[in-house]
This record gives structure tokens, sequence and C-alpha cells, in this order.
């Protein structure tokens, strides 16, 4: 038996212990308090594990590709971030892989340690694995900026027959990766790190 | 929230109880089919990815301009059927090595006989033609071979005209060769009905050799006693009843050459392929004359 309060009416009420399965909700408004060790964490593994599928297709495929006076070009995240550093925009081209290649494998890398070591009950290193937890939220967004500007690229450039930019392949599994991890970060229960501390 | 830890091991009983809510057990594990569905379509997504291209050809040229990895084409009918992946000279810097990828659906093309060649604008007297790669860069076209499959190719200067293309070749020979090239028209009482596909010195290099593409329709008006004449230029003929006569064949024959026949009444055998006729300066009168019943094929 533990006390938790409502995030959404704030009320302070006790919380039984939950059997696997078994979710809680507020006795006075009826929110979800919790889905339970087993059911946050569930939830978090199934969606990392998904993000983590598409991970290889988002990379291999070209998310843009630009029609140009009927000749074409296909880029990928890496070919852009490449071309982009070596056309002397070294700062853009870096955003473009941390923001295309490496948060989206930080943000699966944080998620995965978060599962395996909540799964485990492990007591070590909580302060940091809380930090991860918040650092995880903060970049989150970062991971949909492939998607933005792809969005904004292709709205804009229209211009018939003369130059046409079409979404790549890539960019569903893109999208993909960027909404399941996350729906992986808000299905995880912070609170699940501190569980069983006695302090 | 949690409260502080003295509050949490023993909770005030004034506080009420959340309400539990349990759900059947299997629920708990329909999140798992979210992975499941992600890993069919993502195992769809890099198995369509590792079989689009099949196998990687690479065809010599002599000169490859315009090429670019990753954006010039390899097109069979206009349809692009591969994609140039790289370009680099060979060891010895005599020739350009072109590595194309060809789609997997396709690779089929790529076989002993195909021919290979680089598409570029081209503008004669008698056509413009690939007009469309001045703005697009070149493309490599390719007419598919029937042998067995193969990934080392020599590609061809230009293709022949007759590339692809059914009918009765036949040779025509001449001491000298006049204004007659490839893709001159073949007349039949001025009606074109082939075409020349190709020039060459013949092999003791004692005449021109000039080849023809006869469509298979008009196949049967080539027969062994038939006349064939240079249709090219214009005839001016000075006489003094007539005065000045000028004969131009047509200002297509005129500007590029052309090649006319006539067949005699007694027609002969049908002409095979690589028989070798003469080619005269000009008509005789009696053959123009000549006006033997052929029967044709229906259809266009």
């Amino acid at each position: 038996m533990s006390a938790v309060a409502c995030e959404t009416c704030g009320l302070v009420q006790r919380l039984p212990a939950l059997a696997p399965g078994v979710t809680a909700e507020c006795a006075r408004c009826g929110a979800r308090l919790t889905r339970g060790h087993q059911g946050s964490l569930a939830r978090t593994a199934a969606f990392s594990v998904a993000a983590l599928m598409f991970y290889l297709p988002a990379n291999l495929y070209p998310i843009l590709r630009l029609e140009w006076y009927g000749t074409h070009s296909e880029n990928t995240a890496w070919d852009g971030a490449i071309a982009l550093f070596r056309q002397g925009q070294p700062v853009i081209g870096v955003i473009v892989f941390l923001a295309s290649i490496a948060v989206p494998f930080l943000k699966l890398l944080a998620l995965f340690s978060l599962v395996a070591t909540v799964g485990f009950r492990s007591a070590a290193w909580r302060r940091q694995r809380a930090w991860m937890f918040r650092a995880l939220e903060l970049i989150g967004p970062w991971a949909m900026l492939d998607v933005f500007v792809m969005s904004v690229l292709v709205a804009l450039v229209k211009l018939g027959e003369l130059a046409t930019v079409v979404p790549g392949r890539g960019l569903f599994s893109f999208t993909a990766v960027a909404v399941l991890t996350i729906m992986a970060s808000a299905s995880f229960d912070s609170r699940l790190i501190w569980e069983g501390d006695a302090a | 929230m949690t409260t502080d830890a003295p509050d949490r091991s023993t909770p005030p009983d004034a506080l009420p109880v959340a309400r539990v809510r349990s759900r059947r057990r299997w629920t708990v594990y329909l999140v798992w089919l979210v992975p499941l569905v992600a890993a069919v379509v993502a195992g769809y997504l890099v198995y369509s990815w590792l079989h689009e291209y099949g196998p990687t050809i690479t065809i010599m040229f002599g000169d490859a301009t315009g090429l670019k990895p990753g954006q010039s084409e390899l097109r069979y009918r206009g349809v692009a059927v591969g994609e140039v992946s790289a370009v680099g000279l060979t060891r010895d810097l005599a020739h350009v090595e072109v590595s194309v990828r060809v789609r997997r659906d396709v690779a089929g093309i790529a076989r002993e006989g195909s021919v290979f060649w680089i598409v570029r604008p081209e503008v004669g007297l008698e056509t413009v033609r690939g007009l469309a790669t001045v703005i697009t860069g070149p493309y490599i076209e390719v007419f598919p071979g029937s042998g067995q499959p193969k990934t080392n190719f020599v590609g061809v200067e230009s293709a022949s005209p007759a590339l692809g293309l059914r009918g009765l070749h036949v040779i025509v020979s001449t001491s000298q060769l006049s204004s007659i090239r490839p893709r001159a028209a073949v007349y039949y009482r001025g009606i074109q009905v082939g075409m020349v596909s190709g020039t060459t010195l013949s092999r003791d290099s004692m005449s021109a050799h000039v080849h023809l593409l006869i469509e298979p329709r008009y196949t049967r008006l080539v027969r062994l006693g038939s006349q064939f004449w240079g249709a090219s230029g214009v005839d001016v003929t000075l006489s003094l009843f007539k005065g000045l006569e000028i004969n131009v064949d047509s200002l297509r024959s005129l500007v590029a050459g052309g090649i006319a026949f006539a067949t005699p009444n007694a027609e002969g055998l049908p002409a095979k392929d690589g028989t070798v006729f003469l080619l005269n300066d000009k008509p005789q009168k009696e053959w123009l004359a000549w006006a033997p019943k052929i029967s044709l094929p229906a259809g266009e």
C-alpha cells in the first residue's frame, strides 16, 4: 500500500498493490493513476522494439526525392548530412546527423536500458537513470526534425515540371521511429525507477 | 506522486483508496502486436531494399561525358530498368567503366548479345534525336540479347538503326558511296519500304556495301532480278529539245540520300538475307516501267 496523488485532480489516495494486468483509477475523477509495474514496462518495451525495427529501413531508404528537370536525386539522411558537411555547412551537417541518426539511436538506447534496469529491479544509478529519463523527454521532439523539414519542403517546392520534392520511401519509417519512441517514453512510468527504494 | 517515505509505508486511513480495474489478462499482451506489425512492415521494407536491384553489370565506353552515378538511367524502350552506380576509368586509362545496377525484375536484359549505347542529343541533316537529353543528361539504352546472362559488356558508340527490327537484310554494292547514310530511306515506287541500316567497306575493300533493311511486310518485293539505284540528289539534264530538266526525287532524299529499287515483271526468286545487289547510278527507263503484280500480306 502506498499513497499517490492523481495527476489530473490532485486527490491524494492510497494505492493497493497491483497484480499484472491491473490498472488503478482515481477514486474521485476516474483518471488512470498507473498501469502497474508490468503494464507500463511492457508498453515501453513493445514500442521501443517496434521503433528499433523501423530504425534500419529509415536509414536505408532515401527520405527525400528531388525531381528536377526530368532528372532526380534521392538522398538518405546520411547522404544529406555528408553533403552539408562537405559543402561548407558543418554545423548544419552535424545538426542533421544528430537529429536524424544519433538522437533516434540514443533514444532507443536509453529506452532499452531503462526497461532493462527496471525489469531487473536494479537499485543502482537511480538518480542518473531519472536524469536520463528527463533527457529522453527533452530530446524527444528533435527526432521529429526531419519530418517537419520534409513536410515544409514538400509543400514549398512545387514548381510543376521544373522541380518537385517528393517524400522518399524512408520517410514513413522515419516517422514511425519518431512516433514510436515518443509513445515508448510516454508510456514509461518514471516512478518505476524508484520502486522499492527505501530512502 | 508518492508522498514522503514515512507516509508511504503506512498511509493515513483517512485517505480514499484508488479504484482498481482489472482487465482481461490477455489485453496486457495486446501491446506486443505493435512490434509484431512493425517487424512485418520493416522486414518487408528491408527485404525490398535488398531485392530492388539485381546484379550490377559493368559496361565499357570510350567516353562517359554526362553520366552521373545515382542519377543516369539505364533504359529499354524508354523505360528505366536500372541506374548508373559508378563511373570510373579502367586500369590502363583507355576506357571508361560504367557500373549499372539493373532492377531485379528485368535483370534478364543483361545477357550475351545485349547492346548498350549512350543516348545523347544528336542533330543531323535528316533527323534530330535525343533532344530530351539536352536537359536530363545522357542515359544508357540497352537492347537485350538472347544468350547466357553475363555482367561485363562493351558498349557501342551508337546503335545500328536496324537494331531490334525484323525484316529482310540485303546488301547493295557500289564502287563509290555518295550521300547515302544510315537511316536513309529505301523506296519502291516512291513509298518507303525500308532503310539503310549501315554502310561498310567490303571485305576485300574493292567496293562499298550499303546494308538495307526491308520491312517484313515488303520483303516480297525484293527479287533476285531487282535493280537498285541511288535516289539521292538532283538529276539535271540539259537536252536540245526539252531544255533544262531538273529531277528531284524528294526533298528528304535530296538532303539525306536514299535508294530506290524496281522489280522486273518476270519477278524471279525472292531474295534471301544477305543477297548482294549492284547499286546503279540512275534508273534505266524500262525499270521505271516495270509493274509486276506482287501481293502484299494484309495489314499495315
